[in-house]
């Protein structure tokens, strides 16, 4: 007799059965063969034939081995093999499964639909957010090792912070053995180019000869700085950005060594940045500041410049920060007048540049989550439902020998091409949707323009398909694969276990409570919105056209007769009711500089506030209140004494007790001059609206007294403002045709560009909210009207036993109100807790303001009400003879 | 749809009904098979014993060793209680499959 235990153990090893099993299966297989060996034998066959009959029926091309895998694949889990016949298998079984799917999917578009179109808007709205998000904050800036990389400001308290002035710079690089290197960059310097066609008006950007090294960036064309370069007197040399390149050279590599004409002096062209080069403020030029060092030569006097500077290897933040403030102390007593109680701050450029645009978007990050997890709670939903619409099929099928395995695979096959067509769908909106936002974003958040959905972000949406598909598909998945069969094969039976109906009401409620929290923040936001722009700004934004000029003059009289003989022309314009001119403008810029009251004593005689040089019309331009004494007059000229205005917020600081009037206050450094205080008037906003940053003491001086080439102009009108911008430029060309005008643009656009990023969030979380809020009405209705088909009978039965359709009717509101309320309750106690995490960003609203808490509390009750009231008017119209037949 | 779980059934529903009176081994089974269709179905070891196991592991039969003096021990397989009530339902599945069919392929001769 042939060793059959062998043979069949041979043909198990594959399998790595654990041993009593695999001797059990040996046993029992080979007792099988040794009866068919016998049989055969005793039928007259040879041995030699019997033994290769029966050989031939345990060999069969695998069968065994391929029947036994899948049997005992649960309990003995083992590699996927490559090259076996298991992996075919697979894949044969995925095919057939997703086969199947799909015309389950056809076969009901209408569920089909709903649940792509619910996946792909929370898929795609997460996707969108995640894009800029990423753009925004997690990208690594395109500098080398950026995270040595930090900003130095100048602070005079533990908060704030602003650009120190140049010579302060120069002694910090002198002195300073923190930081491998260090450079100022002054931004949003205007140049006009002039002298090739049409005068222009370029942003630029002043910087010292080692900035773009600091950064390990090179230019494209050309070369970098010479530090030679970058001194008084030294042969003017500017680098141009790639995007000014292309559209005024054509991208001309030979326009290196070019001479351009930028504010009447020539310089030479030496190089083009890369197009991926961006730092702050776009700038189409960039050029030396050490040229104009004698412009920023006054220590302690604006214009002050930016600084950033990398850090050596292996030094941190807070040690550069502490020898910066050793160095500032030594400033400090070398220069007390202008240097008193400056200290430094240094901090990461990732901060500075993304610092306060990293809460709110995390915030929106989280809220397009939340929509996610509504739109997977709706989607279970209807699968819940529809689950148990096949509750037969999955009867017949199980009861045919299907596994609960084969089952759930299917099942969650069926979820995954949902997820699937959710997510290409998501994604399309995704890239519509980024641009979209990207585009109605505010000015000045870093990166945004480089926005897009690259691979991380495709990564994050397919994470998040994959645990959508999870989250909304296994629960019913799992239910639904444990049918009753009893039960699901009765003809006509709606099967509905408690369990199900349990776990469909708390997805509602689940949805609830995330859409109350949802509401609640972005009512709080629609507050806090609402309040800041009933802030009053001090001034009239309404009818107020301003526009800036940089006139390039080589003395102050041509300056001032040149903005003289402006004002004039326009004042004559039809439609111009004020004109004026000024440096420095709420909402725009102002200096910042030090001062000193005459006649107090040193030590406490500190300060600092916001300077508007303005003509004497400004206040009335501007629409600014005086509160006491005069405002500047035609009289005040460079022949007459030095006079200046001060706002209130000066008079409390500074003159608590005393009238301000006549007072002489002057800049701290010895040759300046001193100014008498001839009028008091009101606060003006400067930074926005929610005045966070700017109760502090504004002054003005006389214009006239002190003209700037660099100015806005101002004008008050009686018609639509943008109507007279023509008119008013052309005002400006008649006087010099050579000048160029920009930022030309209403006082209200530059109030609402203020509030736009608080306007941006509360729009985004107000339209992720109403998203919310429509997905949980439609689970409340969903269940509701399910419900109500689900008791058709026994409706049908009270309705005939006498019940009133009002009996009716709140018998199926009240259970849909129920879960409403449990769900209202639970999303309060939520938002109380997720709130808090919004505190900055809200403005005289707390984050757990009671009014806004009960309005959306009540809002959501009502609409959910409505939810409910339609399929239960559905129920009040069932006839009972009816319900009562059909089952 | 159902041509799958069809082709397995009707397998399933041989074994279950043949083991639904008294406890039988594999070979038994197979040749009772064999027989009672007069060699128009036949099953081998490798679809066998692979469908006995997943008809086990379900719970739908029961396998234990039996003993009898001079024998070698074989392992024996029942029809369980959950067993009982598929059987009960593939039954009448299939006898409403064959009367269907009957009816179809009827009409059309008549």
């Amino acid at each position: 007799m042939p060793d059959w235990k062998a043979e069949v153990r041979k043909r198990l090893s594959g399998l790595q059965l654990a041993p009593a099993r695999e001797n059990a299966i040996v046993e029992e297989l080979a007792q099988h063969l040794d009866e068919s060996y016998a049989e055969l034998l005793a039928g007259g066959v040879s041995q030699a034939d019997a033994y290769r009959h029966v050989r031939a029926e345990l060999h069969d091309g695998g069968l065994l081995m391929h029947g036994l895998q899948r049997v005992e694949r649960s309990t003995n889990p083992e590699p996927i093999m490559l090259g076996t016949n298991r992996r075919t298998n697979m894949i044969a079984d995925l095919w057939q499964d997703l086969r199947f799917g799909a015309r389950m999917l056809v076969k009901q578009p209408g569920f089909t639909l709903i649940a792509v179109v619910t996946l792909a808007l929370g898929i795609g709205a997460n996707t969108a957010i995640f894009s800029i998000v990423n753009a925004v904050l997690l990208r690594p800036f395109p500098y080398q090792a950026p995270e040595r990389l930090v900003i130095l400001l100048e602070r005079l308290s533990v908060t704030g912070g602003f650009s120190p002035s140049y010579p302060n710079f120069v002694d910090w690089r002198a002195q300073n053995t923190a930081f491998e290197a260090i450079s100022a960059v002054k931004q949003k310097e205007s140049f006009n180019f002039t002298g090739a066609g049409e005068p222009e008006r370029l942003q630029g950007r002043l910087v010292s000869a080692e900035f773009f090294s600091l950064l390990g960036v090179k230019p494209l064309v050309g070369r970098d700085f010479l530090a030679e370069e970058d001194r008084p007197g030294a042969t003017p040399a500017v680098i141009l950005s790639y995007g000014f390149w292309q559209r005024r050279f054509g991208a001309d590599p030979s326009v290196i060594g070019k001479q351009l004409t930028l504010n009447l002096q020539s310089y030479t062209v030496i190089g083009v940045m890369p197009a991926n080069f961006h730092f702050g403020a776009e700038a189409d030029v960039t050029a030396p500041i050490g040229l104009q060092a004698e412009r920023f030569g006054r220590r302690g006097r604006d214009p002050g410049a930016d600084v950033v500077a990398r850090l050596k290897p292996n030094v941190s933040p807070q040690q550069a920060e502490s020898e910066m403030n050793l160095i500032a102390a030594r400033l400090e007593q070398q220069y007390p007048e202008s240097n008193k109680n400056r200290r430094v701050r240094v901090t990461p450029l990732h901060e500075r540049f993304v610092g306060d645009v990293r809460q709110p978007l995390l915030i929106l990050l989280g809220a397009v989550g939340l929509v996610l997890l509504i739109a997977c709670a709706n989607v279970a939903n209807l699968l819940l439902v529809r689950a148990s619409a096949r509750q037969k099929e999955m009867a017949v099928r199980v009861a045919l020998g299907a596994s609960r395995r084969t089952l759930v695979r299917q099942l969650l096959t069926e979820s995954v091409l949902l997820v699937v067509l959710g997510a290409a769908l998501g994604i399309l909106l995704a890239l519509w949707g980024t641009s979209f936002i990207a585009s109605q974003l505010p000015d000045g958040i870093p990166r945004l323009q480089e926005a897009n959905v690259d691979a991380r972000v495709l990564v994050f949406t397919l994470a998040v398909s994959l645990l959508t598909g999870l989250l909304f598909g296994l629960a019913p998945a799992l239910q639904a694969s444990r049918p009753n069969l009893t039960e699901g094969l009765k003809e006509g039976e709606r099967g509905s276990s408690g369990r199900r109906q349990w776990l469909r009401s708390g997805l509602v409620i689940g949805e609830v409570a995330l859409t109350l929290t949802l509401l609640v923040g972005a009512g709080l936001l629609i507050q806090s919105f609402r309040r800041v722009l009933a802030v009053d700004p001090g001034f009239k934004a309404q009818n107020l056209l301003t526009m800036q000029l940089s006139v390039n003059k080589p003395d102050f009289q041509q300056v001032a007769n040149f903005f003289d003989r402006l004002q004039q022309n326009i004042r004559n314009l039809p439609g111009v009711t004020a004109v004026a001119v000024s440096n420095g403008l709420p909402f725009e810029s102002a200096n910042y500089p030090g001062f000193i009251i005459e006649g107090r004593p040193a030590p406490d005689n500190k300060g600092g506030g916001l300077r508007y040089a303005v003509s004497p019309a400004y206040f009335q331009t501007m629409g600014i209140e005086l509160i006491k004494g005069r405002l500047f007059t035609a009289e005040d000229t460079r022949d007459s004494p030095l006079v200046t205005v001060i706002n209130e917020v000066f008079a409390r600081q500074h003159f608590p007790n005393e009238d301000p009037l006549g007072k002489r206050i002057r800049q701290p450094s010895a040759d300046s001059p001193s100014l008498e205080i001839v009028g008091v008037v009101r606060h003006v906003e400067h930074y926005n609206l929610d005045g966070r940053n700017s109760v502090q003491p504004q002054f003005y001086t006389s214009f006239n007294q002190n003209p700037a080439g660099h100015a806005h102009v101002l004008v008050r009108t009686a018609v639509e403002p943008l109507s007279l911008a023509a008119a008013v430029r052309a005002q400006v060309a008649a006087l010099n045709k050579d000048q160029a005008v920009f930022n030309v643009r209403t006082m209200e656009q530059t109030v609402a560009q203020s509030v736009a990023a608080r306007r941006f969030s509360m729009l985004l979380l107000a339209v992720f909210a109403v998203v919310a809020l429509a997905l949980a009405i439609l689970g409340i209705y969903g269940l509701m009207s399910y419900a109500v088909a689900q008791r058709t009978r026994e409706i049908g039965v009270r309705m005939a036993l006498g019940a009133q359709s009002g009996d009716v009717l709140k018998l199926v509101v009240r259970q849909g109100m129920k879960l409403t309320f449990i769900g209202v309750a639970l999303g309060l106690v939520a938002s109380l807790a997720l709130t808090r995490t919004m505190k900055n960003l809200l403005f005289n609203v707390s984050a757990t303001d009671p009014a806004t808490f009960a309005a959306i509390a009540l809002l959501l009750i009502a609409v959910a009400l409505l939810a409910c009231f339609v399929p239960a008017r559905r129920a009040t119209k069932v006839d009972p003879l009816v319900a009562l037949r059909s089952e | 749809m159902l041509d799958r779980e069809m082709k397995k059934g009707s397998a399933e529903l041989l074994i279950l009904s043949l083991v639904e009176t008294r406890a039988r081994h594999g070979y038994e089974i197979g040749k009772l098979i064999e027989a009672r269709s007069k060699g128009v179905l036949k099953f081998k070891v490798g679809s066998l014993y692979p469908l006995l196991y997943r008809l086990e592991k379900r719970g739908w039969i029961a396998g234990h060793w039996v003993e009898k003096p001079g024998e070698k021990r074989r392992r024996c397989y029942k029809l369980t209680k959950e067993g009982k009530q598929v059987l009960k339902a593939q039954r009448s599945l299939w006898q409403s499959f064959v009367a269907a069919i009957n009816q179809v392929t009827g009409l059309e001769n008549a």
